[in-house]
């Protein structure tokens, strides 16, 4: 089972979360329970995840993507997403979030 | 100073006048006990008595003497040959000390060394009276709360104990007399914190008050948790004259402890684990709770010896079985011999050992092992030749979980006498209650595995319709772990319209709940092709089903849908993916095509976007489509696409048998290092 950090920066009116490492079932409570945090530091302001330094994501990782998009629509709440070009980038293309996503390079 | 001397031996007395004249004393010399009683009341003088005075006795004066209250009597001294005086009486009635001189002796020898630690002697019985005094209240609550108690006197050499009540004799297992005297540090032992003992003695040095916990061991060896406050009692000058020592024995508090957050450990575990078991993932749940649960039994049973026993055993009971799940001993060698020892026994219910007796009767028991077979044979055989003991304390306590026995705690205690009573009763059962909630939750657990079993049914088609001009074979290998029961499914299904239908999908999440979203999805699918002709349409059904039952979190699901025709040039083909790896087409020339475009995963928005696909399967092409794919980590995790389309590469002509057999196999392959997750392969060839 694979390590996660995960850290929540501020960076001007925006809340960055940057998960680095496996994001899998054993990881995915952390990051999940750290961008809930990030979304009541947010407020309207907007949320950036940040996936780019992952090495490994499964579809756990997808989900609490996914979910935190579902939020961010209907809270009102811009959703930046860095995709990299490793794991998270193919697993979004997979499921054509990619383009469906608002999608930063790399930060 | 002045000095009564009273002695009815003349020599004695002559030599005590001369001596103490000769250091300045004024002396009196009296010759009867009246004189005695009235002089010594004033000024608080030396009295020397001898064993026999010359109207009376030396050791009833001296209890005379001293019973005056206030503690500002005389200083009183005995005085004899030795064996003239009964020391303990002496200083029981209240002497400050007893000179025994040599036989013959024309003088008397330090005679002013003797008077100054007279003095100071009595001083230290004067203050314990005071301090006495002022702890009397204090002692009597003490004891009736079993809280150990001890004056210490830092003057005396190596600040030993004076006093110690009967909390502390109890709690430690030492007599009075093997603790009076000492240095408190004949409790601690190889367990005792060093940082805690350096923090008491900086205190006890500085002469300021602290409180530590550390390991302490009674007579026996036992350790025990020891609470310890110290404080200094100061004389009117402010010199440190005591130190008071309260111990609590907070045993039964620590081991309580450690377990409930244990347990807590196992339950924020188990809660994660179902929390969890809303995605697709990479770890066993499974595995987990039950490491939790052997986890949980085994620090159970680790804790439980010492304190409570040098053999503890946890055996559950089951099918007519008894399964030891975690033993601990006190020795590692007879801790390797019970492993050793089968884990499993038969039961039956009229069996004659005290462990089948607790688990029908459900009551805890106290057992001396000379009446009869306690947990087995086996098992007592070898604490026999362990000890070569035939007998031995035991205690049983029953696991029981909604009314019913499934299990016992055993203790034993090797050659060491151990007494179980209450409290070890008590603990016991606090223990047993909680590895009995361990195992009763494993056992839900169990069933909940059973259940998904049984879901796991609906995902997959009894058998598959013939189809004509396709051959179809399916591989399933579900994940390692029954409770990881994925959400990987796939169905054939022959349309009213004439067409096959070919469903691959994935729906995120592990275990029943995932088990039953898997099993609406297949039904929803089967729904939709009565009334929907387009595989694309198909899918938005599924999508919107997926849409109606998001919760706190979505449900996600990734499908790819073919349908299959006769045609002209061979099986027409429509491919439909959302959010699903497309299939490959191993030509019959041995080429690997892409058939497919990438669509949008279900249940995540209202509006997917899906690419229908056509194509056509000619004679010796292999269709293949396939679960998981979502990651590709190159060490281990679900195979990726291109690794399988490299893989389906190297089947050129093989038959779909060998070409699906393969694939899997390399599936299966690129997850070593990581859980096993599902994989089903469903090949279609056109013949």
């Amino acid at each position: 089972m694979g390590e996660l950090d995960v850290i929540t920066s501020q960076e001007g009116t925006a809340v960055r979360v940057l998960a680095r490492g496996e994001l899998d079932l054993a990881t995915a409570d952390r990051l999940e329970r750290a961008i809930a945090d990030a979304e009541r530091r947010a407020g309207g302001g907007s949320l950036v995840l940040d996936y780019s330094g992952l090495d490994f994501m499964d579809s756990t990782g997808l989900q609490v993507l996914l979910d935190a998009d579902v939020r961010a629509e209907r809270d009102g709440r811009p959703l930046v997403v860095v995709a990299g070009d490793g794991e998270a980038r193919r697993v979004l293309e997979l499921a054509d979030a990619l383009a469906r996503l608002t999608v930063a390079e790399v930060h | 100073m002045h000095a009564i001397v009273a002695d009815a031996d003349e020599g004695r007395r002559a030599a005590l006048r001369a001596e103490l004249e000769r250091h300045g004393h004024q002396v009196l010399v009296a010759a009867d006990v009246e004189t005695v009683l009235q002089e010594g009341r004033r000024n608080q003088p030396l009295v020397v008595l001898g064993a026999e005075v010359e109207d009376g006795d030396g050791v009833a004066l001296c209890r005379d003497l001293t019973m005056v209250p206030g503690g500002d009597g005389p200083v009183v001294v005995l005085v004899g040959y030795p064996g003239d005086v009964d020391v303990d009486a002496a200083l029981s009635a209240g002497a400050a000390d007893v000179w025994v001189l040599d036989v013959g002796g024309e003088t008397i020898s330090a005679v002013e060394v003797r008077v100054a630690l007279a003095r100071y002697y009595a001083r230290l019985q004067a203050e314990n009276l005071r301090v006495g005094g002022e702890f009397a209240l204090m002692r009597q609550a003490l004891d009736l709360s079993g809280t150990g108690f001890v004056l210490t006197d830092p003057r005396l050499e190596d600040n030993p104990i004076v006093y110690a009540n009967r909390s502390f004799l109890e709690m430690t297992g030492y007599p009075e007399a093997e603790v009076i005297g000492r240095n408190c540090r004949f409790l601690q032992g190889e367990s005792t914190d060093r940082d805690q003992v350096a923090r008491i003695a900086a205190a006890i040095r500085e002469g300021r008050p602290a409180s530590v916990e550390f390991v302490n061991h009674r007579k026996d060896g036992t350790p025990f948790f020891n609470e310890l406050h110290i404080a200094p009692i100061r004389d009117e000058r402010g010199e440190v004259i005591r130190h008071v020592g309260v111990q609590l024995d907070v045993t039964a508090y620590r081991v309580r402890d450690q377990l409930f957050a244990l347990e807590q450990r196992a339950r924020q575990a188990a809660e994660a684990a179902e929390r969890r078991s809303s995605f697709l993932a990479a770890a066993s749940p499974a595995l987990d709770a039950r490491l939790d649960l052997r986890s949980t039994l085994e620090s159970l049973a680790r804790l439980s010896v010492p304190h409570l026993g040098d053999v503890c055993l946890v055996e559950t009971v089951r099918s007519g079985e008894a399964h030891r799940v975690a033993l601990s001993a006190v020795d590692d060698a007879l801790e390797r011999k019970l492993l050793a020892l089968p884990s499993t026994s038969p039961l039956t219910p009229d069996a004659e050992t005290a462990l089948a007796r607790v688990l029908r009767q459900g009551r805890a028991e106290v057992v001396d092992g000379r009446g009869g077979p306690v947990v087995g044979d086996a098992v007592d055989e070898t604490l026999r030749e362990h000890d070569g003991r035939s007998g031995r304390r035991w205690m049983l306590v029953p696991l029981r979980a909604r009314g019913r026995s499934i299990g016992v705690l055993a203790l034993a205690s090797l050659a060491e006498d151990r007494r179980y009573g209450i409290d070890e009763l008590a603990l016991a059962q606090d223990l047993a209650g909680r590895a009995a909630l361990a195992l009763d939750n494993a056992r839900l657990y169990e069933q909940q595995v059973e259940v998904a079993r049984v879901l796991q049914a609906s995902f997959l088609p009894d058998r598959l319709p013939e189809v004509e001009g396709l051959e179809l074979v399916t591989r399933y290998r579900p994940a390692d772990a029954a409770i990881d029961i994925g959400g990987d499914f796939y169905d054939v299904l022959a349309l009213d319209s004439g067409k096959t239908a070919l469903a691959v999908g994935d729906v995120a999440g592990k275990g029943a709940p995932a088990a039953a979203l898997t099993g609406l999805c297949r039904h929803t699918l089967r729904t939709a092709w009565t009334y929907e002709q387009e595989p694309a349409k198909v899918l938005e059904v599924l999508n919107r089903m997926l849409l109606s039952e998001r919760r706190d979190r979505g449900r996600y699901a990734t499908v790819v849908l073919a349908t299959f025709a006769p045609g002209p040039d061979g099986i027409e083909t429509e491919v439909v993916c959302a959010g699903h790896p497309a299939p490959r087409v191993l030509r019959a020339s041995g080429e690997v095509d892409v058939l497919g475009e990438r669509g949008t995963i279900l249940g995540w928005r209202d509006d997917i976007e899906l690419r229908p696909v056509d194509g056509v399967l000619r004679s010796g092409d292999t269709l293949v489509t396939f679960t998981d794919g979502v990651s590709a980590g190159d060490e281990g995790g679900p195979l990726s696409e291109e690794a399988l389309h490299r893989e389906l590469e190297r089947c050129a002509g093989r038959d779909v048998d060998e070409i699906a057999a393969r694939l899997q196999a390399a599936a299966v392959r690129a997850q070593v290092g990581r859980p096993s997750d599902d994989v089903v392969i469903v090949a279609a060839r056109a013949v």
